[in-house]
């Protein structure tokens, strides 16, 4: 895969106007979570769902359509 | 009369409920110490005294009138300036929110007051509870009141020190990655982060949807049970609170520890990253109280403390960016520069890498509640070191603590103080509970406070070393 510049990275997020006194601590930490995301990038299985998987609540009695 | 800022809330709701103590003159007495001593340790970033001793005024005529609401009646408390607080300034201690009133409360802010509490003021925080020690905010940050020199630590900074050096009896604080722990350690104090859901999070600015928690921080275990016991409530405005049911979070208070099962996740603080000598010489101590309070040792294992720590980063990463997209693409100068760095690169991290980590995520909790199969609590130290110079520890490279896991994991974790150093420093446990059991890690923490000297220690504020300084 292609290494994308972090300037370009930073423009992508919209982040044109951060601060450059502070770029490179931002860029430092942003290479400490690419590191961390790669070395979770497991194998995981179709049916691992992730933690905060999407609930519903019944409907309250009383409420809706009234005929 | 400071020794009157000294009391637990369990001594000083009896005297109150009895009438031998006002809650106005308990007030006053706080009102007091905070001007004598906090242009020093900068708890506060606001004080609310009229609006306190109005409070104060009313629980006394309440309590007059025979109509005593429970141990939190006429109790002084400092909440963490995250909290809403209707009409109040609300900031996150953040130029960003400099001029923030909200309109409502939050709905434990709500809870302590319908209980009697007493709210002195708004607490000192990291901004956003995330920054770290930053001296480019229109406040200073917190001092440590065992050596102002050290680290309070954070992010509820404010609450940490202001109940170590008897500027409030309690406080509220919240934690994401250790927000309440970590600065209970470093103070000396007790900090519950509760199961996650049990306290509503409802008016508390987020950080991280599905990290943040709110909870008390207190000298003992005991009063963080007599917080809980106000604090735990079902709220349908919140999209995490849970609802378990009634808990009686001080059922287990003064018990024994006979035939507990500890689980001690010894590779965390001696292979995955190493605590210093005194914090682990601390610990093992604490261990053999346990032990001789009838408790059973085991050594257990969990992932590995990186593991922990990456799904903190890819987690909050990203809620914390979408939650200051604007105000980061906006006005990025209105933040300090730590919390804008540390924001910011949420930015970065990939749809993909943000649901892996929830789905490894999922595992890790799956694998935690199989190895609490065979053990009633977990233990860890707290922080890997008694507290540091202020502004030196660096969040982002630092060396690691154990307090993350169980912000992963959603578990009930209890910080309590294990000792000191020989220069009267603090040191810290962590006692780790299975989902919804908070009363039996207060329970551990309780009786290890009972059955050793840590809670008789204060730190000495001189007023003449403040003056100096």
């Amino acid at each position: 895969m292609p290494e994308i510049a972090f300037l370009d990275r930073l423009h992508a997020a919209g982040l044109d106007s951060f601060p450059e006194k502070d770029r490179a601590a931002l860029e430092q930490t942003v290479q400490s979570m690419d590191a961390a995301a790669a070395r979770i990038r497991l194998d995981f299985a179709f049916a691992d769902e992730p933690s905060n998987v999407f609930r519903l609540a019944p409907a309250a009695r009383g409420t809706g359509q009234q005929t | 009369m400071s020794e009157l800022c000294f009391l637990t809330i369990a001594e000083a709701s009896r005297r109150i409920r009895e009438r031998s103590l006002s809650p106005v003159e308990l007030c006053q007495a706080y009102l007091d110490r905070i001007s004598t001593h906090d242009g020093a340790l900068n708890a506060y970033i606001l004080v609310l005294h009229e609006q306190a001793l109005a409070a104060a005024r009313q629980a006394e005529a309440e309590i007059a009138a025979g109509k005593w609401k429970g141990p939190l009646h006429g109790i002084p408390l400092g909440i963490k300036d995250i909290y809403d607080t209707a009409g109040v300034a609300t900031t996150g201690h953040s130029a960003l929110c400099r001029d923030r009133v909200p309109p409502e409360d939050a709905t434990t802010v709500r809870l302590l007051r319908e209980a009697g509490a007493v709210i002195l003021g708004k607490t000192a925080t990291w901004e956003f509870a995330i920054g770290g020690v930053s001296f480019d905010l229109p406040w200073k940050p917190a001092r440590n009141p065992w050596d102002k020199t050290l680290d309070p630590a954070g992010s509820s900074s404010g609450s940490g020190a202001g109940v170590a050096s008897g500027l409030c009896m309690a406080a509220m604080g919240t934690d994401t990655g250790g927000s309440i722990r970590s600065p209970a350690a470093w103070n000396g104090i007790a900090g519950l982060k509760p199961t996650y859901g049990l306290v509503s999070r409802r008016g508390v600015m987020p950080l991280s949807f599905t990290l943040d928690h709110a909870g008390p921080m207190c000298w003992t275990a005991e009063d963080c049970a007599l917080m809980m016991q106000v604090l735990a409530a079902h709220d349908p405005l919140d999209p995490g609170s849970a609802n378990p049911g009634p808990i009686d979070f001080t059922s287990g208070l003064g018990g024994n520890l006979s035939g507990l099962r500890i689980g001690v996740v010894r590779h965390f603080f001696e292979k995955d990253a190493p605590a210093d000598t005194v914090v682990v010489d601390a610990l093992e101590q604490a261990l053999g109280v346990f032990q001789k309070s009838g408790a059973v040792l085991k050594d257990v294992s969990l992932a590995p403390l990186e593991t922990y720590y990456d799904l903190c980063a890819l987690i909050m990463g990203p809620e914390s960016f979408s939650i200051h997209q604007k105000g980061l693409t906006g006005t990025p100068e209105l933040y300090g520069a730590l919390a804008r760095v540390r924001i910011g690169a949420g930015a970065f991290i990939s749809g993909t890498d943000y649901v892996n980590a929830l789905r490894l995520r999922a595992k890790l909790v799956a694998q935690a509640a199989e190895v609490m199969k065979d053990v009633d609590v977990l233990v860890t130290p707290t922080r890997h070191t008694p507290p540091e110079p202020l502004g030196q520890y660096d969040v982002n490279s630092g060396r690691r603590f154990y307090t993350r896991p169980f912000n992963v994991l959603g578990l009930p974790a209890l910080s309590v103080c294990s000792g000191f150093t020989g220069n009267h420093l603090p040191l810290s446990m962590q006692i780790v509970g299975r989902p919804f059991e908070d009363a039996l890690v207060l329970k551990v923490g309780d009786a290890f406070e009972k059955a050793t000297p840590y809670r008789q220690m204060r730190p000495e504020l001189r007023e003449e070393a403040i003056a100096a300084q």
